[in-house]
């Protein structure tokens, strides 16, 4: 019987620095793992302690995940400090992720915030490796300032793509930059166009983004079914064994974290 | 189900014969009014009791201890647990549903539960805090044993419910007799008297609710929760000695070693996330936490509460907070409506 939660060990191959406090971590598990994009991965340190993650990479590919964490507490602290050539342990893939087929022949409208960019880098990897079976794709961005803008390079490859349009916006420019929009991502939402008939929105950021976000989307004319969001609560055994993440009668490990806002907009914790 | 009678000389030659090959933890009388779990030897054997109601320690202890090194888990020698009553069986039909429920199975709680014999024994009386009959139960089992007893006269009826019931009593069968219908009718007799002392107590101290609580507890008024958590002092005491409360916390060792230990819902880090958002911020919420768990969302997941009528909680809280009276309050509100 395979103990479920014993760790694959997997080497850190490579660290790329994103922002002054967010890291994108490619490590290559010891024995494969699949994901589908939107599911997530316990990602132990050590004799540290273990933590959530949604892989920030294509599912496509297959031989590394990338997980991109941003400094926020014990245990991404010690993750920070992890180099080339390290181990660490990773359990998972747990949850359920996008359903993508249910996207097929729709726009898609992603919102995102800060680093809630990053399962959202490996949601749309998948649409572009697919991009045909979708009718437009939309990327609405906003982050702190321009210098806490994640996956830059890729922003600039992304823009050359077809049928994708990108939207960025950054809360502030202290240093008077950034030549873009100015002001939180949902400002976004006013310049960009949807079929409302036949369109969805995928929704990932911090808990004040994700209530705006969603707030706006419903005055913009989506319907709660249209909404999908990417949960965040304590999913700490991943399995739906241990509690911490309940979200009234669900589980956000095993029954999330993507939801569909009609599911979960009668729970008073969504936003906290 | 197969049902024998074995007298209490018997019974003790049926341990003794056990001892060797299992680790048999019984109940014993910790003081006045109240039972406990040891382990049973050749020596103690003569101290050993039925007990009259649950032990003061809950079951989980045996299947989800406290504090468990969970990689590697350690082996897990065959038990047999001897007196458990009906609220406890309740209990691990939940633990059963979230363990070994789901996608996964928790194998370090499956071994557990495989390697243990199930003998339960019908409560010949209550304590004040017991409430098992007013909320879907009753204080005698039948289900979820491997082996029940009911005492009577001298002996106990025998009811043999599962394979492993049936092989422990076919390897010891001299011991066991044919069943007496006089014993039957004796041991149906104790049970409604139990059952009603159960009621009595209860309807003495104005303990009404609603059988529809799961419905009830998210709808009253959030003033509410204030009020009745005022005394509450937060140490989780409920949440450690109810028997179907499961929540865990995960720690790590090196070289990727785990255990895991309780954790409660009523401690303020419950369910805060890495960036410092607690979506239970308040005393109030999270104490409104474990009633909509117990009586509304684990009802949704598996059509039963997450909670027996064992009264344990009434017995630790130092607020002296009684889970009867608060859902005989939400009852009333639900009601004026």
């Amino acid at each position: 019987m395979k103990n479920i939660y014993q760790p694959i060990k997997s080497e850190i191959i490579k660290v790329s620095d994103e922002s002054p406090n967010i890291k994108t971590f490619t490590l290559k598990p010891s024995e494969r793992i699949s994901f589908a994009t939107g599911q997530f991965i316990e990602l132990a340190v050590d004799g540290i302690g273990e933590a959530p993650f949604t892989p920030s990479s294509s599912p496509f590919e297959t031989e590394t995940i990338d997980v991109t964490i941003m400094q926020v507490g014990y245990v991404t602290e010690k993750i920070h400090q992890l180099k080339k050539g390290d181990i660490v342990g990773i359990r998972g893939p747990y949850g359920k992720g996008y359903p993508i087929d249910q996207m097929f022949n729709k726009e898609v409208l992603i919102l995102g915030g800060g680093v809630g960019m990053a399962p959202l880098r490996s949601f749309l990897l998948t649409l572009i490796n697919q991009i045909d079976k979708f009718r437009k794709i939309i990327l609405c961005y906003g982050a702190k300032s321009p210098e806490d803008i994640i996956y830059k390079l890729e922003f600039e490859k992304w823009k050359k793509i077809k049928k994708l349009e990108i939207l960025q916006s950054v809360d502030k420019c202290p240093t008077g930059v950034w030549k873009g929009t100015i002001g939180v991502v949902t400002c976004l939402l006013d310049k960009v166009k949807v079929d409302l008939k036949n369109v969805v929105s995928v929704v990932c950021g911090p808990p004040v983004m994700m209530k705006f976000g969603t707030k706006r989307l419903l005055e913009y004319g989506f319907v709660p079914e249209q909404i999908y969001l990417s949960m965040e609560k304590n999913m700490s055994c991943g399995l739906g064994k241990c509690g911490h993440c309940q979200l009234g009668p669900y589980f956000v490990c095993k029954d999330g974290p993507v939801f569909t806002y009609d599911k979960i907009k009668d729970f008073e914790e969504i936003w906290d | 189900m197969e049902t024998k009678y074995i007298n209490n000389q018997n019974w003790q030659n049926f341990l003794l014969n056990q001892i060797e090959k299992y680790d048999i933890f019984s109940l014993f009388v910790a003081d006045e009014n109240n039972y406990n779990y040891s382990k049973l030897s050749s020596k103690n054997l003569n101290e050993t009791v039925i007990g009259k109601y649950r032990a003061q320690v809950p079951i989980k202890t045996f299947f989800f201890p406290p504090v468990e090194k969970i990689i590697p888990a350690a082996e897990k020698k065959p038990k047999i647990i001897i007196g458990i009553k009906a609220c406890e069986l309740v209990h691990l039909r939940l633990f059963d549903s979230i363990f070994l429920g789901g996608e996964y199975r928790d194998t370090v709680y499956e071994e557990a539960r495989k390697n243990t014999i199930i003998i339960s024994a019908d409560c010949t009386s209550a304590k004040e805090c017991c409430f098992c009959s007013v909320i879907d139960g009753q204080p005698y089992a039948t289900s979820g044993f491997d082996i029940n007893l009911r005492p009577v006269g001298n002996g106990f009826v025998v009811e043999i419910l599962s394979e492993k019931g049936k092989e422990l009593v076919k390897k010891n069968e001299h011991l066991f007799q044919d069943i007496v219908q006089n014993y039957i009718i004796e041991s149906e007799r104790n049970r409604r008297s139990v059952n009603e002392q159960v009621i009595r107590i209860n309807i003495k101290k104005n303990i009404n609710f609603t059988k529809r609580l799961n419905k009830a507890v998210n709808s009253v008024n959030p003033e509410f929760w204030n009020e009745v958590s005022k005394e509450c002092v937060e140490c989780g005491g409920c949440r450690f000695v109810c028997s179907s409360c499961y929540c865990f916390l995960l720690g790590e060792l090196p070289d990727f070693e785990k255990y895991r230990l309780w954790d409660a819902c009523q401690f303020k880090g419950y369910a805060r996330v890495a960036g410092g958002a607690n979506p239970k911020p308040t005393k109030e919420k999270r104490y409104k936490n474990l009633y909509s768990c117990k009586f509304d969302y684990r009802y949704t997941n598996f059509g039963f509460y997450a909670c027996s009528g064992c009264g344990r909680c009434i017995e630790v809280c130092p607020a002296e907070i009684d889970i009867r009276e608060v859902i005989t309050q939400i009852s009333a509100d639900e009601v004026r409506r």
